[in-house]
């Protein structure tokens, strides 16, 4: 009788969280394809504000704790005037490079509970003539037994020749495996801005993440605490 | 002084005398009692010897094969998985004792694991689905590969009563035999059954496309 070994799975680059990155990365050679589509429903004071994003890229692991992406995104956004029609457009958004660098091993043995990882992008947003992206996040995962938990401090910036948009986004988020690869927990997170015309939103609710052999699928909701109706994010991936 | 160093010299040849060696031969058979050509290694349990600092195993990737398929090393050691083959090979490993993934790698590099707890761990290659090897991860260094013939000669075991057992890739169940070592050569013979080579899956907990895959 063939004996099939019945092994956990390997699983990398993946996050536990709608929002949030996380702080696995692929191991060397290997690659994935990771995508998101998210919403952001009724932004800004006036809650004049909708887009819906789709975010795709490769992942290639350059070494065992750095990762390689190749994103683009294309927006679906809403202007709506309170008074007069909406004014809608879907466009390329941007296109750019970014690594990944988890701090310490991916050893199941070896590494420690508490695991750091820096993301660094450069993006060309093609919706201005002049204007690039640059985008930096620290992340902190802390895992113990079932329990997940982890920190993303982020940043975006738009710079072009006529301005300079800067954009914190903060979150934190817990997940618990509640069955084996499945995942529930919640998480907070915010868009934060000093420049004046923009809205600072915050949302709260929960997540679900799901890991099956190569694919992997985590999803956020959030309800609107200040200045935005909701937020959902769908996020996944498939290693090749 | 001079008697000092007289003392300790006849304590250490004292001590030298008391260990014995376990000696022995294995024979490998098939579920239906034909001799098997295969590798295994025979090991003492019960000592704490550490590790001999001179062990440095190594799994080569070679002709899609781990070369040798079976090794041994002593708890705390590392085992080294250079890749001789001009193309990508990857080594993981979801046995429950020791679970990595050491990415995939070219010809001339090499990866390595360093193992911290006993136990019996599997390795196989995410790409090449035909390719298999087992690490023995023992609590001392008290441990040989069988010659061609099938004997073996493990030294400086100390003195006690202690378990030798054989182990070969495949074996449908592990021998042992318990040996009483003094000052000379405890001998024993040990007979393993070899089965069939198990079905695997990839490091993905799924089965391998047909025809070399891909994956990685």
């Amino acid at each position: 009788m063939a004996l099939l070994i019945a092994p956990g799975t390997a699983h990398a680059g993946r996050t536990f969280y709608g929002w949030l990155y996380g702080t696995e990365v692929m191991p060397e050679r290997g690659a994935e394809i990771q995508t998101w589509v998210s919403e952001e429903n009724d932004v800004g004071p006036e809650n004049h504000v909708r887009e819906t994003d789709w975010w795709i890229g490769p992942a290639i692991g350059i070494t065992d704790q750095l990762e390689l992406v190749l994103p683009v995104q294309i927006a679906w956004e809403r202007q709506g005037l309170k008074s007069g029609p909406p004014a809608a457009r879907t466009t390329l958004d941007n296109y750019g490079v970014e690594l990944r660098y988890r701090l310490v091993t991916q050893d199941p043995v070896d590494a420690p509970p508490f695991a750091p990882l820096i993301r660094v992008a450069i993006k060309r947003d093609v919706t201005h003539p002049d204007a690039l992206q640059p985008e930096a996040d620290v992340v902190a995962s802390y895992q113990s037994g079932i329990f997940h938990g982890l920190v993303d401090l982020g940043t975006i910036v738009n710079v072009s020749s006529d301005a300079t948009h800067v954009e914190f986004r903060p979150g934190a988020g817990v997940s618990i495996e509640v069955v084996e690869s499945l995942r529930v927990g919640g998480e907070v997170f915010a868009s934060l801005t000093p420049d004046s015309g923009y809205g600072n939103w915050v949302t709260v609710g929960p997540n679900m993440a799901w890991s099956h052999g190569r694919s992997w699928i985590s999803a956020a909701f959030g309800i609107g605490v200040k200045d935005i109706k909701d937020t959902g994010r769908l996020q996944w991936g498939i290693a090749f | 002084m001079g008697h000092r160093v007289l003392i300790v010299l006849a304590l250490l040849a004292g001590i030298a005398h008391a260990d014995g060696g376990v000696v022995g031969k294995v024979t490998i058979t098939d579920s239906a009692g034909k001799p098997v050509a295969a590798d295994a290694i025979v090991y003492v349990v019960g000592p704490t010897e550490a590790a001999d600092p001179n062990e440095k195993p190594t799994v080569a990737q070679k002709d899609k094969h781990f070369v040798p398929d079976l090794v041994a090393v002593t708890v705390g050691g590392t085992v080294a998985f250079p890749n001789q083959d001009a193309f990508l090979h990857n080594v993981f490993s979801q046995s429950p004792d020791r679970q990595f993934d050491l990415g995939s790698f070219r010809k001339g590099e090499s990866k390595s694991k360093d193992f911290r707890t006993p136990g019996v761990i599997d390795v196989y290659c995410n790409i090449h689905p035909e390719m298999a090897a087992t690490i023995l991860v023992l609590p001392n260094r008290l441990h040989t590969h069988v010659k061609a013939d099938g004997t073996f000669a493990i030294e400086h075991v100390p003195p006690g009563t202690w378990t030798v057992f054989a182990y070969t890739r495949r074996a449908l169940r592990p021998v042992s035999a318990k040996v009483t070592v003094g000052g000379t050569d405890a001998s024993i013979n040990l007979a393993l059954v070899r089965g069939a080579e198990p079905e695997h899956l990839n490091k993905y907990g799924e089965k391998y496309h047909e025809a070399g895959g891909t994956y990685r």
